[in-house]
């Protein structure tokens, strides 16, 4: 009787297994979920809606206080987020950032990244490297110069204005 | 050696080989679609959070909304700053029927943080749902009321349960001790609520008025409600209490004449005590509001702005005094003891102790962080709910 062999082909054998391992691969991206980015959607949303809307007369915090008692910050009625963009006008970068920061800062954890942005120029950022998500809320603004009206502005002496400007919050991780 | 070109092929290998393959297929499939159905239920568990928490940031509806006419349960006026008085709402709210008006079906408990991570009490809430949730202050308290067969006995287990208080009476039935005991251990507190003790003028109320005045204007906070001291017009803690001729009957009307910030009562609503007892500045009372006028036998507001007190507070020292007629009352718009309860946590600002939820039973968790403005600071307000 005749001895039957069998043949095996090494190269047909690994373009099968590879093929085989493409349709695993990718059945189970269908399955595997994403983390969410959800906290950095409300993370974004809330501080740019908390710094559009409280005063910094309203808001307890030292550095902000250091400001109006310097006389630094003069319109009391100014949201954080205008006061930053008068800073901002004026080109008084420093003091913008630290009012961006000393807001923010300690509700932003350690691995997230986050900044402020005014007309796509950085106020304050973070430096963590962005490697999943990032997200942002933009919100426009306008406000007076600081000095930049007298106590009772006319239609012949305006107020001295600043912006429309874009207010960017961003957040990543 | 002659190579034949034909292919080969062992039929039996190449059944198991197809058997061991829709094997691993299988058991791919199956453990996929188990992990697929437990994400739904956490994927519909996320949704419900996520509506639940951008409801509660909201201002709710109606714009006014309170207990009654609550459609959406909202806590902020526009930008995320808490509203106190919607928040005194919700807080107050049946839990039942806050997870109807949140439109879940999960149980939830809501609790606010500051920037350094601790709880905070927000409009006397430390927290707020789920009942088995235990909340608690970081404030040592003591109850007093006169014996275990009064009736005037209506703050003790809210005292007991929210404040884990020490129970004193007047011989010491029933609690942890009797008046000269609390009179020694008063600087331990932080708080007393003193109801109904009808003391009498020699052994009781002699000995304890000049202790309690030191406590008080040390920064201590005492609660009195009813019979001080069987004397009339006795003073203790810048004001004198008296049972006046006319206010000792049962069912006596009283009108709210003041609106305080710290008591939900609102002006003209009208009360009635179970009994009258009155109190007023003897001089040494700073910043002494009346809150509560009796009717007497008046109608009209105006002319019960000068009646006899039923409920005030005042400062003494550093220290804080209310009083009420009676904590045996009916408030004609709402609960009574509800409205007391929530302002006692309001007005102690008492710090809150940590949350512990690792207890609760759940297959899921899901936790939202939203941030919130209140009284100045921002605070984190942290959303669970479980499945």
């Amino acid at each position: 009787m005749e001895l039957k062999r069998g043949f095996y082909f090494t190269f047909d054998s690994i373009i099968a297994g590879g093929i085989t391992l493409v349709f695993i691969i990718l059945i189970s991206s269908f399955y595997i979920k994403e983390q969410s980015s959800i906290h950095l959607n409300y993370l974004s949303q809330d501080i740019i809606r908390l710094l559009g809307t409280v005063t910094v007369s309203e808001i307890d915090n030292n550095y902000i206080k250091s400001l109006i008692n310097d006389g630094t910050i003069l319109n009391l009625d100014n949201t954080i987020l205008e006061q930053v963009g008068e800073f901002w006008a004026d080109n008084d970068m420093v003091s913008a950032s630290k009012t961006a920061s000393n807001v923010t800062e300690n509700w932003i954890s350690n691995n997230t990244g986050f900044g402020i942005w005014m007309d796509n120029e950085i106020i304050y950022k973070r430096d963590i490297p962005i490697k999943k998500y990032l997200v942002s809320s933009k919100k426009m603004i306008s406000g007076i110069r600081k000095g930049g009206t007298s106590s009772s502005p006319t239609r012949n002496k305006p107020p001295s204005l600043w912006g429309p400007a874009i207010a960017e919050v961003r957040a990543w991780e | 050696m002659k190579l034949t070109s034909k292919s080969q092929a062992f039929f039996g290998d190449f059944a198991v080989a197809v058997l061991i393959f829709s094997f691993i297929v299988i058991a791919y499939f199956t453990y996929t679609k188990n992990i697929s159905s437990q994400d739904g239920g956490l994927e519909e568990l996320l949704t419900n959070v996520k509506a639940i928490s951008s409801s509660l940031t909201s201002g709710g509806y109606p714009t006014n909304w309170n207990e009654n006419n609550a459609v959406r349960i909202g806590v902020t006026d526009d930008g995320n700053k808490i509203n106190n008085q919607k928040i005194n709402e919700f807080g107050k709210m049946n839990y039942n029927k806050s997870k109807k008006l949140l439109g879940t079906a999960y149980d939830y408990f809501v609790f606010f943080l500051n920037e350094s991570g601790n709880l905070t009490n927000v409009e006397g809430f430390c927290g707020i749902g789920y009942a088995e949730v235990k909340i608690s202050y970081k404030i040592k308290a003591a109850y007093y009321y006169k014996s275990p067969t009064d009736n005037d006995q209506f703050l003790r287990s809210f005292m007991e349960n929210d404040f884990n208080a020490d129970i004193y009476t007047e011989d010491g039935t029933g609690g942890i001790g009797d008046l000269d005991d609390l009179r020694n251990n008063i600087n331990n507190y932080g708080l007393v609520v003193l109801e109904a003790p009808e003391w009498n003028v020699g052994n009781q109320y002699n000995p304890f008025k000049p202790v309690a005045e030191s406590w008080v204007s040390s920064g201590g906070f005492l609660m009195i409600s009813g019979e001080l001291v069987t004397g009339q017009k006795k003073e203790m803690v810048g004001a004198a209490f008296e049972k006046d001729q006319g206010l000792s009957s049962s069912q006596e009307r009283a009108t709210i004449v003041n609106q305080d910030e710290f008591i939900n009562f609102n002006v003209g609503d009208g009360l009635i005590f179970d009994q009258g007892f009155t109190v007023e500045n003897a001089g040494q009372a700073v910043d002494f509001k009346d809150i509560a006028r009796f009717n007497q036998s008046d109608i009209n507001f105006n002319d019960i702005l000068d009646n006899k007190i039923a409920i005030a507070r005042w400062e003494y020292g550093d220290g804080n005094v209310v009083f009420f007629s009676d904590f045996d009352a009916n408030y004609f718009a709402g609960n009574f003891h509800g409205i007391l309860e929530t302002s006692i946590r309001k007005w102690l600002s008492a710090e809150c102790l940590p949350i512990d939820i690792s207890n609760i039973k759940r297959n899921n968790l899901v936790r939202i962080d939203r941030l919130i403005f209140y009284k100045s600071q921002i605070l984190k307000m942290v959303f669970y709910s479980w499945s």
